[in-house]
């Protein structure tokens, strides 16, 4: 009985561990890596204080979050793309601020992650999913090789205005992660 | 193992799954509750200006705006008559920018884009509300 009652025990606090775990991040940065990932060389894992949120953030991913944020102005004053990013003007949805902040975390997450970052976790749909209107109702039709070529020059332009030039190692090496998108991202 | 002791684990492995759902209810809650505007939110904002502008114009635009109480980045773009900002919602209101910019610059026609709640519902892929089955069915509920 003894035995039975600390399986239980285990189970049950093990298992509430796990899920309280699922969803945190950046609590404490991972050990440095033996090699250096791209994210280690967009600032890595350095705790550096937040302005915009108030809170200790990775250096990593702040380089991504600006390079993202003005990414996203760029996005959404470019006629050629801007329609697929409508919910980024909105400011209250069921009490809660979504539109720019919440495709900026996003965003930011998924490419820290697709980086290298280990303290994030994007939780996010898949890019197949995310757009493929069939299974995310917010996709308002398949985006084209030419929306997805419109993104990549408003990337290449938000982290232009960063101080990270399209001939930047660092910048090449986040453009060729984008790109291997292209084929997940572009279903028509 | 004896009838009686099937019986018990099969009580306490459901009352630990019902404790589990519960702890992830409240967490899910915790997570996802809509959380109250503070000095840190910030809200995007756009103003189609509705006729031809120069850069010239565009830049006397953007700086009008970053004095204007309230306004955190600017981004004007002459090519597609453009503008974009974010704000400080504790501070000021996307409204009453707007009717100042009116008020103050030679762009009567300039309006601000508002997306109608159907464009929200299909307006940003990344924006999925939630990418979980679960916690979206627990979200319906609580």
């Amino acid at each position: 009985m003894k035995k039975l009652n600390f399986l239980t025990a285990f189970i049950v606090i093990t298992s509430a561990a796990l899920i309280l775990n699922s969803c945190s991040k950046n609590d404490s940065p991972s050990t440095p890596p033996a090699t250096l990932t791209l994210y280690d060389t967009l600032g890595g894992t350095t705790l550096v204080a937040d302005a915009i949120t108030g809170t200790m953030q990775q250096q990593g991913y702040l380089t991504i979050r600006n390079i993202i944020d003005s990414t996203i102005f760029i996005i959404a004053a470019d006629t050629r793309i801007n329609g697929h990013f409508i919910s980024l003007l909105g400011e209250i949805a069921d009490g809660n601020f979504i539109g720019f902040v919440n495709l900026s975390d996003k965003l930011s997450t998924f490419v820290a992650v697709a980086t290298g970052a280990q303290d994030y976790t994007y939780t996010g749909l898949s890019m197949a999913n995310a757009h493929n209107p069939a299974t995310n109702s917010r996709m308002n039709g398949k985006a084209t090789s030419s929306d997805f070529d419109a993104f990549e020059d408003d990337l290449t332009q938000g982290a232009a205005k960063n101080g990270v030039q399209s001939t930047d190692p660092a910048f090449i090496h986040l453009a060729a992660i984008v790109e291997s998108l292209r084929s997940v991202i572009v279903q028509q | 193992m004896t009838k009686k002791a099937i019986r018990k684990t099969v009580i306490i492995s459901l009352s630990t799954l019902a404790f589990l759902f519960i702890v992830l209810c409240v967490h899910i809650y915790i997570v996802t509750r809509p959380k109250p505007i503070d000095q840190y939110s910030r809200v995007m904002a756009r103003i189609d200006i509705n006729q031809q502008i120069s850069q010239a114009d565009a830049d006397k635009i953007q700086t009008w705006l970053y004095e204007e109480k309230g306004v955190d980045h600017v981004l004007v773009n002459a090519k597609t008559k453009i503008v974009v900002f974010t704000f400080f919602p504790i501070k000021t209101s996307g409204d009453k920018i707007v009717s100042d910019f009116k008020a103050a610059l030679p762009y009567k026609n300039a309006t601000r884009y508002v997306p109608t709640e159907a464009e929200m519902q299909s307006g940003c892929p990344m924006s999925s509300p939630s990418t979980d089955k679960l916690t979206a069915f627990i979200k319906s509920i609580i």
